[in-house]
């Protein structure tokens, strides 16, 4: 049993691992794939359903979440990728604290740390995609299984899966687990409480099943490869990234090592199932990208944890916090340059200067979502032009493909246009096609008054 | 030892060998080697480092290029050979050292692990595998380190001035070697300098021919111009020597010989290893800006410390597992790397640009191009071209012919004159910033590189 100054230890440490995700969230931390997420939740505040009035390829949980979020504090980045901080927190929480029941003060300290100062953890659970809450449930799901309450469990698994399909896996998982060592009650507790996890699921099934089956599942079987020639060997890349990070291989090779040597142990077969299956499952979405496996990240730690119970002395909880804290900082030292949210500031800025009301904007995310502008149909998500259909079978799906958007644009049906990508000005020839043009930062551009005939 | 345990390390060793010499001649490259090659060219075409041409290193290995290209023709490939088997050379010194004094029982995997923590580092294998001096100062330093500890204290001098007359980066072996013998021994300390001489003498033959200009370009030149033209060297180092925290086998490397400085504190080897890999690792960490590959003079003595420390965990437990999983983790990361270096330049790229300007060549054409292209095409480079990197040297005239200097501002004025009938360059921003493509008629661009050739008429 451990004593409460070891507890309170345990939280000074968890509590500066929350401290440190909470600032981050609000400085560096960005991801251009968080605007759809941001935008469909603003979308949904608009009152527009997910599937049934825009094309959204993730299950429905975390937009849900982001838009109660922005309901209660406002329209923005900044409370969700807060909110995303303090659910990576929790996750980080309930497997230390969950760690110190089980082992000593330095192996619950050094666990908090392999996840909570993990880089990919860091950069994308502080955003608002499902990363973190997806980490949250896990977690959460896996402490109802080992205590024993299955109906939680499954709720927690189900909600995890409802928040990402990136989650999917913890849920059977878990159900075969609970089969096996007791009695169909626990089982049936375990799918009740995952249906009512999954009722978000569930309720988009029943208001717009064909969509919902297009979006979440047709998307990422049939288009998600489109426009990636090389993801074979990004794959393998991606796979293999561990070896080539120091932090990655600790965190890998003492899971490793934990998973044989805790064998015996109830709670590390579980994780090692799960972290397993997790990983598998991970490996075969082509294109497959690090931070899909921050959902695998907390069981990973709990095995690595064994591991660290077979060394003596108090050395991992100063040598695994000294190398994660100095790898940590490095890459954020080295990622300071890149994109943020205060790159986008001025482009934000210039759009709304330049937009008069009821004018036709074509923008990233992120602009639709700061400018307060509400995207034209099929605009709402931009690796959804990528989706070729005709458009007779395209508009009921809320797609607009690349094609007739380019369309569009060379038709100047867009009285403002912003882009981050160069290689889109060159690939359109956007600069004759506007009267105005301002090129902001390296990156983006922001075009206006179009050239009508 | 049994004759059953020398089989299967040399075995291992033959393998990583083996892999050494394929690495070298398909993948082998690094920009700063053509300098090196063009020096050896240069030797072997009669002329003297710091007399006739200037060269930032110190002469050994050039002298040893040299005759490498005598014997196997002009080239890249002979160097790269000789430079793979060096590699290999300390690899098996290493092993062999690991295998004669680690206990019976794991002392062949021990070996192995040791091996490869050397033979399968990536950076020694992209870098002590051309013909720069890395794969040699590895050999000579663990033969310098090995006949320390075996008491033959002149052949350990000989081999540490060797190490120091190849490169200045192995410079601190020396000193720490004759400390370590100075506090146990005044006459083998005596005999180790007198050694050390011996090694030294191609500095010291030089250093009689031509001081003034050897002080300048392997001592000036570091001092006061290395950092020209790189502001950012501060925080380059401090990426350097992070490095390792972002790195697979840096971490594994790094952890296992910290952890062979404290388990094997008790053992004289690793004691002298320790010292020698700390004295490396902060005069390393000095050479503003320093790089990577620096620090493979000191990977034998961090792999010796790897299986001091894997000796000891086998000692407290016996099990085999640490070193298969170093072995197989090393071989692992590896092939990652080789994989996603495959589209890296390399020499069959260079051969291609070299075949256009042999093309573009006239007889007694002035060529103007990396050093590369120099070694490959044949021709001799005109006085002060011999190395890209001295035009950073901005000195008047009159002092800059003493060194065979051409400074930056020189040269544009050459080019621009229309001094050279074909120009050669890999670098884009050089291309634009001397208006290559505005004083040719003819161009052409060959992956990153560009060939010019035809004056406009002024």
């Amino acid at each position: 049993m451990n004593s409460k100054p070891d507890k309170l230890l345990l939280g000074a440490v968890c509590l500066a691992i929350t401290a440190a995700l909470l600032i981050y969230s609000q400085t560096e931390a960005f991801a251009w794939d968080e605007g759809f997420h941001l935008l469909a939740a603003r979308l949904i505040l608009a009152g527009k359903r997910p599937y049934a009035d825009f094309l959204f390829a993730q299950t429905p949980l975390n937009a849900f979440w982001n838009a109660l979020i922005m309901r209660v504090t406002g329209v923005g980045w900044r409370v969700p990728q807060m909110a995303a901080a303090l659910e990576t927190a929790g996750a980080v929480w309930l497997i230390a604290s969950y760690i110190l029941m089980r082992s000593r003060l330095s192996v619950a300290i050094a666990v908090a740390v392999l996840i909570g100062l993990n880089d990919v953890v860091v950069w994308y659970g502080c955003i608002p995609q499902a990363y973190g809450l997806c980490m949250l449930l896990g977690s959460v799901a896996f402490r109802f299984c080992i205590g024993g309450r299955a109906l939680w469990a499954g709720l927690a698994a189900g909600a995890a899966a409802s928040a990402s399909l990136l989650a999917a896996p913890l849920g059977p998982v878990l159900f075969v687990w609970i089969s096996i060592r007791s009695r169909m009650r626990q089982s049936l507790a375990f799918v009740a409480g995952a249906v009512v996890g999954l009722s978000p699921v569930l309720w988009a099934l029943a208001t717009a099943a064909h969509r919902f089956i297009f979006d979440v599942v047709g998307f990422h079987v049939y288009y998600r490869q489109v426009q990636w020639s090389g993801w074979v060997s990004h794959d393998a890349g991606v796979m293999t990234a561990w070896l080539d990070s120091g932090t990655g291989l600790i965190l890998i090779g003492l899971a490793l090592a934990g998973a044989w040597v805790g064998r015996a142990r109830d709670d590390i077969r579980l994780c090692s199932w799960v972290a397993g299956v997790a990983a598998a499952y991970l490996a075969t979405a082509h294109p497959t990208f690090p931070q899909y496996f921050t959902a695998a990240i907390p069981f990973a730690a709990v095995l690595a944890s064994a591991a660290l119970d077979k060394v003596d002395g108090r050395w991992p909880a100063v040598v695994i916090p000294a190398l994660m804290v100095a790898a940590l900082s490095r890459e954020i030292w080295q990622e300071h340059t890149d994109f943020s949210w205060a790159t986008l500031a001025p482009v934000i800025q210039k759009v709304k200067e330049v937009t008069t009301p009821g004018a036709r904007v074509l923008a990233d995310e992120h602009i639709y979502l700061m400018s307060g502008i509400i995207p034209p149909e099929g605009l709402e998500w931009s690796a959804g032009h990528k989706i070729e259909m005709p458009m007779d079978r395209a508009r009921p799906f809320h797609v607009l493909p690349q094609s007739e958007l380019d369309k569009q644009i060379r038709n100047r049906l867009f009285d403002v246009l912003e882009t981050c990508e160069e290689s889109d000005v060159k690939r359109l020839i956007l600069k004759p096609l506007y009267k105005n043009m301002e090129p902001i930062g390296d990156d983006c551009f922001v075009f206006w008054n179009p050239n009508r005939p | 030892m049994t004759r059953r345990e020398f089989a299967t390390v040399g075995a291992a060793v033959a393998a990583i060998a083996a892999m050494l010499l394929v690495y070298s001649q398909t993948r082998g490259f690094g920009w700063d080697e053509g300098f090196h090659l063009l020096a050896a060219r240069l030797i072997d075409a009669g002329k003297r480092p710091y007399a006739d041409f200037i060269f930032a290193q110190t002469p050994l290995n050039a002298w040893w290029n040299a005759l490498l290209m005598r014997l196997t023709g002009y080239g890249w490939r002979g160097p790269h050979a000789g430079a793979a088997l060096e590699s290999a050379g300390a690899v098996w010194l290493v092993a062999d050292f690991v295998l004669r004094r680690a206990p019976v029982g794991a002392r062949v995997w021990l070996a192995i692990a040791a091996a490869a923590s050397i033979g399968l580092n990536q950076v020694a294998v992209n870098y002590a595998t051309m013909s720069q001096a890395y794969g040699l100062c590895m050999l000579l330093g663990v033969a310098a380190f090995r006949l320390c500890l075996e008491g033959r204290a002149f052949l350990a001098g000989v081999a540490a001035g060797a190490a120091a007359s190849a490169s200045l980066l192995t410079a601190p072996l020396g000193l720490t070697l004759f400390v370590w013998l100075a506090f146990r021994n005044a006459r083998k300390a005596a005999a180790f300098v007198l050694g050390a001489l011996v090694g030294l003498s191609p500095i010291l033959w030089y250093l009689a021919i031509a001081p003034k200009q050897l002080w300048f370009e392997v001592v000036g030149f570091h001092l006061y111009y290395r950092q020209v033209d790189w502001s950012g060297w501060f925080l380059h180092d401090l990426e350097v020597l992070t490095g390792w925290l972002d790195s697979g086998q840096g971490m594994l490397t790094i952890m296992l010989a910290g952890a062979g400085i404290v388990l094997g504190r008790k053992r004289r080897e690793i004691v002298l290893c320790s010292w020698i890999a700390i004295a490396y690792t902060l005069y390393l960490s000095a050479t503003h800006p320093t790089f990577a590959q620096y620090f493979t003079v000191a990977l034998p003595f961090s792999a010796i410390l790897a299986a001091a420390c894997l000796q000891e965990l086998d000692e407290r437990r016996p099990q085999r597992w640490p070193a298969y999983v170093v072995t197989g983790l090393m071989a692992a990361m590896l092939g990652r790397t080789v994989w996603q270096q495959a589209a890296n330049m390399s020499w069959a790229n260079l051969e291609t640009v070299a075949a256009e300007v042999r093309r573009a060549l006239r007889p007694g054409d002035t060529l103007y191009a990396d050093e590369h292209i120099y070694v490959l095409t044949g021709v001799m480079p005109p006085a002060g071209m011999e190395w890209g990197s001295s035009h950073k040297i901005a000195m008047p005239l009159d002092q800059a012919h003493l060194y065979h200097v051409l400074p930056q501002a020189e040269l544009d004025i050459l080019v621009k004159r229309g001094g050279f009938a074909v120009a050669e360059s890999c670098d884009e921003d050089e291309v634009k910033r001397l208006g290559l493509a505005d004083l040719y008629k003819q161009s052409k661009q060959i992956g990153d590189c560009f060939v010019f050739h035809e004056l406009k008429a002024r």
